[in-house]
C-alpha cells in the first residue's frame, strides 16, 4: 500500500471526478472537497518522505519499465508543487461553494465539480510525470477540462472566453507537441531522465534547439507571461470569478514548474550554455512587469484589473527564474505560493462583490465599498499589500529574496525590481484608494448575497498569508533545500 | 519593556474607539489614552535604557524598539503635543458642527488614523534598527494619507496624490536600495541594532559606500522636505487644521528629521561622520549646501504666499533645513542644536497653527489680507500667534531667541562653509521677520466698524488649549539649560 502512495495522489481526484458524474448533484461539492482533502494528506506525507530521503521516488505505471512505459518521479520539487496545488485547490473548492450555486445551474453541479477535479488531476499529473509525452497528455487533460470550466458561466462572455481559450490553448499545446516530436526524433526517448543524460552531447544539435524553443514558447503561453499570455486577460475576465481564481493560482504555476523542470533538470541550462535564453527571459519578464502594471492601472474593469496584476506578478516569477541562483529560486518557489494565495482571495472576493453588485464589473461602482462590506474590503487591501510586498505579509518574503538575488547578480537589476515594486504599488494603491476613500454619487443597487463559505475561505487564506508573513522560517528552509537540489 | 510596548498599545486602544457609537465614551477613552501616553513617555525618560523585540519578519530580521534619553525626550514631546491636539480637535469639531468650513474634520477617519500616525512616529523615535525604522516610516506615510484627503474634495485628492508619490516613491526607491545595499555588502547591517556611538567605524565602511548611503538617506527620508522633495508639504495643507498642526508641523516632518538623526548618530556614528567629513569634505558639504538652498528658497516662497497656512508650510520647510544643516556640520554641539531646534520649532509651529485655526473657525478668515484688526476681536489667539512667531524669527522673549544666540555662538565662521551657513541663517531670519510681519501688521492695524468680523461662537475652550500648549514653550524656556545639559551629556559620551 505504502509504495502506491505516489500514484494515489492523482488517482483519487481522477476517480472521484468520475464518481461525481454518477452521484447526485448535492453531494458533488462534498465529494470534491473530501477527495482533495485526502489527496492533500497523501501528498503531504509523500512530500515529507521525499524531502528527507536522499533519492527521488520512482513509480512505474502499470509495472512497465521506464524506457518503455510511463515513469512517475517524485522529487522534492514536484512534490512541493503537488502539495501546493492540492492546498490551493482545497481552499478554492471550499470557498467557491456558494458562488457556484449562484452562477451554475444546480443540476449541473455534478458535471462542474467533476470537470474541475479532472482539471486538477491534469495539473497534478504534469508535476508527477517523468515522461515528456505523458506531461503533454496531462497538460491537455487539464486544458480541455479548463475550456469547459471557463465556458460554464452564465454570461455570454463566458462562452466566448471558453472558445478563445480553446483556440489559444491549442496553439500552445501544438507548439509543445511539435517540440516533443523534435526531441523524440533526436533522442529516441520520451523519458526525461534519459533525455537529460543524453543532453550534454546533443546541445549543438539544431533539432534539439528548435524543439526546446518550441516547448518553451508553448509553456510561456500557458504560464501567462505577458506578450505570450496576453490572451489570458480576456479569459480571466470572461470566466466565472472562481474559475479565474483557480486558473490564476494553479495552472500558470504548473507551467512555471515545467519551466524549472526543463531548464534545470533536463536541458541543464545553468550548467551548459544559456544561449541567450536567460537574457531573452529577463527582457520579456521586465516588459511583462512594467507593461502589465501600467495596463492594470488603466483598467476600468475589476477582473481585468486583477488579471493584469496577475500577469505582472508572473513577470516577477520569470525574472527570478532567469536569475537562476539559489536565492532567486528560493524566492521563486515562495513567490509562486504566496501569489497563488493572493490571487485566490482577490478573484474570489471580486466575484463575491460583482455578484452583490448585480454583475456590475465596472471599477467605478466599487467606490467606497468598505461601508457596505468592511471585512471583504479589508481582506482585499491586505492581499493587495501582500501583492506589493509590504513587510509582515507573505508577499514580502519572496520580494526580499528576489531583491537579494538580483543584488548578487547586478546592481541594475535591483533598480528594476525597486521600480517594478513602485509600479505595482501605483496600481494597487489606486484600487485601495477607490474602495476605502471614495464615495459614489448615486447609491449602487446591492442585492444580498449569501456566500458564507466564500467569506470564511478568503479570511482563512488571508490569515495564512499573514502567518507566513511573520513566521516563515519553515517554508524558507524547505524551499531553500529544494532550490539547492534543483541547481545540483 | 512594558513601558515601550504601551507606545503601541495605547494608540491602538484609541483607534478602536472609532468603532463605538457613544461619542462621549470615545472622547473620554481617547483623552485618557493620550494622557497615559504622555505619562508613559515621561516614565521612559526617567527610567534606564530598555529594549523590546516585537516581531521577526524573516530569519534574523527583527522589528524592535529601544529607548534612551534622547529618543525618550523626543517621544515625550510628540506625545504631549498629541494630547493637546486631541483636546484641540474635540473643541474644533464642536465649533465645526456649527459652521460651514472648507477644511473640515471627518471624525471617523480622523480618530482612526491619527493614533496610527502617532504610534508610527513614536516607533520611529524608538526604533531599534534600520529595518524597524523603515517599516514604521512607511506605516506613517500610509496612515497619514487618509488624514490629508479626509475632506474628499478634488483639491485634497490632488494633494494626496502628490503626497503619496513624493513620500512613498522616494522612500521606496532610496531606502529599499540602502537596505539591500547594507544587507548584502555589510551582512545584516540593516538588522544590526543601533548603537549610541554608531555601528560603523573607518575600518569597516569605505568612504565611497558611505557617500552612496548618505545620498540614499538624505533623499529617502523625504519627510524632511529637502529641496527637490518639498512640494508635498504646502499641498498637504488642505488637511484640517489639527492634522496640519500635529502632523505637518510636528509628527510627520520631525519624524523625517529624527529618522535622519537616528541614521547619523546611531548607524554611522558621530565619530565616523566627523572622520569622513575631514577626509572628504564634499561628502557632507553637499548636504549643507542643499539644505542652505532649501532655507533660502522656502523663505522666498513664504514671502510670496497669501494664505496663512501656506506661509506656515514654507516656513516649516525652511526651519526643517536648519536641522539638516546642523546635522551635516557633524560635531557634537551642532547635533545638540539640531535637537533643540526640533523641540523649540515644534512647539512654536503647533501654536501658530492652533491660533490660525481658532481665527479660521471663528471668522472663516485664512488669507493674510483678511487679518485686518483681529487684535480687537480675538486678542488671545493673536498674542499667541505673535509670541510663537517671535520664537521662529528668533527674537526675544522666546525660546527661539535663546536658540539663535546659541547657534551664532556655536558656529564659528572659520571656514567658507560655516560662513555661508551663518549668512544663510541671517538672511533667513530677516525673511522670517518679513513674512511674519505682514500678517502681524495686519492683525495689529485698526479697522473701521464696517468690516468688523462677527464671531458667533465661543472660542474660549479652544483658546485655552492653545495657551496651555504654548506654556510648554515657557517650560522649555525655563529649563533650557537643563535640556542642553541632557543632550550635551548624551552627545559627549
Amino acid at each position: 500500500m505504502l509504495h502506491q502512495l505516489p500514484i494515489l495522489q492523482i488517482l483519487i481526484p481522477l476517480v472521484s471526478g468520475l464518481l461525481t458524474f454518477l452521484l447526485p448533484s448535492r453531494l458533488s461539492w462534498l465529494i470534491s472537497l473530501l477527495s482533495m482533502a485526502i489527496a492533500t494528506l497523501i501528498s503531504f506525507s509523500v512530500f515529507n518522505f521525499v524531502l528527507n530521503s536522499a533519492e527521488p521516488l520512482y513509480y512505474n505505471l502499470g509495472g512497465w519499465a521506464s524506457n518503455v512505459g510511463i515513469e512517475y518521479k517524485i522529487d522534492p520539487l514536484s512534490s512541493f508543487f503537488i502539495l501546493f496545488i492540492c492546498l490551493i485547490s482545497i481552499f478554492n473548492i471550499f470557498s467557491m461553494k456558494d458562488l457556484v450555486s449562484y452562477e451554475i445551474d444546480p443540476k449541473k453541479h455534478s458535471l462542474f465539480f467533476g470537470i474541475m477535479l479532472i482539471a486538477i488531476t491534469g495539473l497534478l499529473g504534469v508535476c508527477i510525470s517523468n515522461d515528456i509525452f505523458n506531461i503533454y497528455v496531462m497538460l491537455e487533460i487539464n486544458a480541455i477540462a479548463s475550456y469547459a470550466l471557463v465556458a460554464s458561466g452564465k454570461k455570454t462572455e463566458s462562452a466566448k472566453a471558453g472558445f478563445n481559450y480553446l483556440i489559444f490553448g491549442t496553439i500552445g499545446s501544438t507548439m509543445i507537441l511539435f517540440g516533443i516530436g523534435f526531441i523524440y526524433a533526436v533522442t529516441g526517448s520520451l523519458n526525461l531522465t534519459i533525455i537529460s543524460n543524453l543532453m550534454p552531447r546533443m546541445l549543438d544539435n539544431d533539432a534539439i534547439k528548435a524543439g526546446a524553443s518550441l516547448i518553451i514558447f508553448g509553456i510561456l503561453m500557458k504560464a501567462a507571461l505577458f506578450p505570450f499570455g496576453k490572451f489570458l486577460v480576456s479569459i480571466y475576465q470572461g470566466a466565472p470569478s472562481f474559475i479565474s481564481s483557480i486558473l490564476a493560482s494553479t495552472s500558470n504555476k504548473v507551467a512555471i514548474y515545467l519551466l524549472i523542470r526543463l531548464f534545470f533538470s533536463v536541458f541543464k541550462f545553468h550548467k551548459y550554455s544559456f544561449q541567450y535564453l536567460d537574457i531573452a527571459l529577463l527582457l520579456f519578464s521586465v516588459i511583462a512587469i512594467f507593461t502589465c502594471s501600467v495596463k492594470a492601472y488603466k483598467q476600468t474593469n475589476i477582473k481585468k484589473f486583477f488579471a493584469y496584476s496577475s500577469l505582472s506578478q508572473i513577470g516577477f516569477i520569470v525574472f527570478a527564474l532567469a536569475l537562476a541562483s539559489e536565492t532567486s529560486l528560493t524566492g521563486l518557489l515562495i513567490y509562486c505560493f504566496t501569489h497563488a494565495l493572493e490571487k485566490t482571495v482577490l478573484f474570489l472576493a471580486s466575484g463575491y462583490l460583482i455578484l452583490s453588485m448585480n454583475n456590475d464589473e465596472e471599477l467605478g461602482s466599487f467606490a467606497g465599498i468598505v461601508k457596505k462590506y468592511p471585512l471583504i474590503s479589508v481582506l482585499i487591501v491586505i492581499n493587495l499589500l501582500s501583492n506589493i510586498g509590504i513587510p509582515m505579509t507573505a508577499g514580502f518574503v519572496g520580494k526580499w529574496l528576489l531583491l537579494k538575488a538580483s543584488f548578487a547578480t547586478a546592481l541594475f537589476f535591483v533598480l528594476i525590481i525597486i521600480f517594478a515594486g513602485l509600479f505595482s504599488f501605483a496600481y494597487a494603491f489606486k484600487f485601495i484608494d477607490l474602495i476605502l476613500f471614495k464615495s459614489q454619487n448615486d447609491e449602487p443597487i446591492i442585492s444580498a448575497v449569501n456566500a458564507k463559505s466564500c467569506v470564511w475561505g478568503i479570511s482563512l487564506i488571508t490569515a495564512l498569508n499573514i502567518y507566513i508573513g511573520v513566521n516563515n522560517q519553515y517554508i524558507i528552509n524547505i524551499t531553500h533545500q529544494i532550490s539547492q537540489l534543483i541547481l545540483k | 519593556m512594558t513601558l515601550l510596548g504601551l507606545n503601541i498599545i495605547l494608540p491602538i486602544i484609541a483607534l478602536l474607539t472609532s468603532f463605538i457609537s457613544n461619542r462621549l465614551l470615545q472622547k473620554f477613552v481617547i483623552i485618557i489614552s493620550s494622557f497615559a501616553l504622555v505619562i508613559d513617555n515621561l516614565f521612559i525618560l526617567l527610567s534606564p535604557a530598555t529594549s523590546l523585540e516585537l516581531i521577526t519578519i524573516l530569519d534574523g530580521y527583527t522589528i524592535g524598539l529601544f529607548s534612551d534619553k534622547l529618543t525618550a525626550l523626543y517621544a515625550l514631546m510628540i506625545s504631549t503635543l498629541y494630547f493637546s491636539t486631541n483636546l484641540y480637535s474635540f473643541f474644533f469639531l464642536q465649533l465645526q458642527n456649527h459652521t460651514e468650513l472648507h477644511h473640515d474634520i471627518n471624525p471617523r477617519i480622523h480618530f482612526f488614523f491619527m493614533p496610527i500616525a502617532i504610534m508610527a512616529s513614536l516607533c520611529i523615535a524608538y526604533s531599534a534598527n534600520l529595518l524597524s525604522l523603515f517599516v514604521f516610516y512607511e506605516i506613517l506615510t500610509l496612515s497619514t494619507y487618509p488624514l490629508v484627503i479626509q475632506s474628499f474634495s478634488d483639491h485634497a485628492r490632488r494633494a494626496g496624490r502628490t503626497y503619496m508619490i513624493t513620500l512613498l516613491g522616494s522612500s521606496l526607491v532610496f531606502l529599499v536600495f540602502a537596505l539591500i545595499f547594507l544587507d548584502q555588502n555589510y551582512n545584516m547591517a540593516a538588522n544590526e541594532l543601533f548603537k549610541s556611538n554608531g555601528i560603523f567605524n573607518t575600518s569597516n565602511l569605505p568612504p565611497k559606500d558611505a557617500i552612496i548611503l548618505l545620498i540614499c538617506f538624505v533623499f529617502g527620508f523625504s519627510k524632511t522636505a529637502i529641496f527637490p522633495f518639498h512640494k508635498w508639504l504646502p499641498q498637504a495643507m488642505v488637511a484640517p487644521i489639527p492634522v496640519s498642526a500635529l502632523l505637518h508641523a510636528v509628527a510627520v516632518v520631525k519624524s523625517g528629521i529624527f529618522a535622519l538623526v537616528k541614521v547619523f548618530i546611531y548607524l554611522f556614528g558621530m565619530d565616523y561622520l566627523k572622520a569622513l567629513h575631514q577626509e572628504i569634505p564634499w561628502s557632507l558639504d553637499w548636504i549643507t549646501l542643499l539644505a542652505c538652498f532649501t532655507i533660502i528658497y522656502a523663505g522666498i516662497m513664504a514671502c510670496r504666499q497669501e494664505s496663512m497656512k501656506k506661509i506656515l508650510a514654507y516656513s516649516t520647510i525652511s526651519q526643517l533645513s536648519y536641522m539638516i544643516v546642523f546635522l551635516s556640520l557633524t560635531s557634537g554641539t551642532t547635533f545638540t542644536l539640531s535637537f533643540l531646534q526640533i523641540l523649540s520649532h515644534s512647539i512654536a509651529k503647533i501654536t501658530l497653527f492652533f491660533s490660525v485655526g481658532i481665527i479660521y473657525v471663528a471668522t472663516k478668515r485664512s488669507e493674510v489680507n483678511e487679518m485686518q484688526g483681529l487684535i480687537r476681536i480675538m486678542p488671545i489667539p493673536v498674542i499667541l500667534f505673535i509670541l510663537s512667531a517671535l520664537s521662529i524669527m528668533g527674537l526675544p522673549p522666546s525660546i527661539g531667541w535663546l536658540l539663535k544666540n546659541l547657534i551664532f555662538q556655536t558656529i564659528k565662521c572659520d571656514n567658507w562653509i560655516n560662513s555661508l551657513v551663518t549668512t544663510c541663517f541671517i538672511i533667513s531670519s530677516l525673511m522670517g521677520c518679513y513674512y511674519f510681519f505682514r500678517p502681524i501688521y495686519k492683525m495689529l492695524s485698526p479697522i473701521s466698524s464696517i468690516d468688523k468680523p462677527n464671531i458667533g461662537y465661543n472660542t474660549c475652550s479652544i483658546t485655552w488649549v492653545t495657551t496651555l500648549t504654548y506654556s510648554l514653550a515657557i517650560l522649555l524656556f525655563a529649563y533650557f539649560e537643563d535640556i542642553i545639559n541632557i543632550t550635551h551629556i548624551f552627545f559627549k559620551k
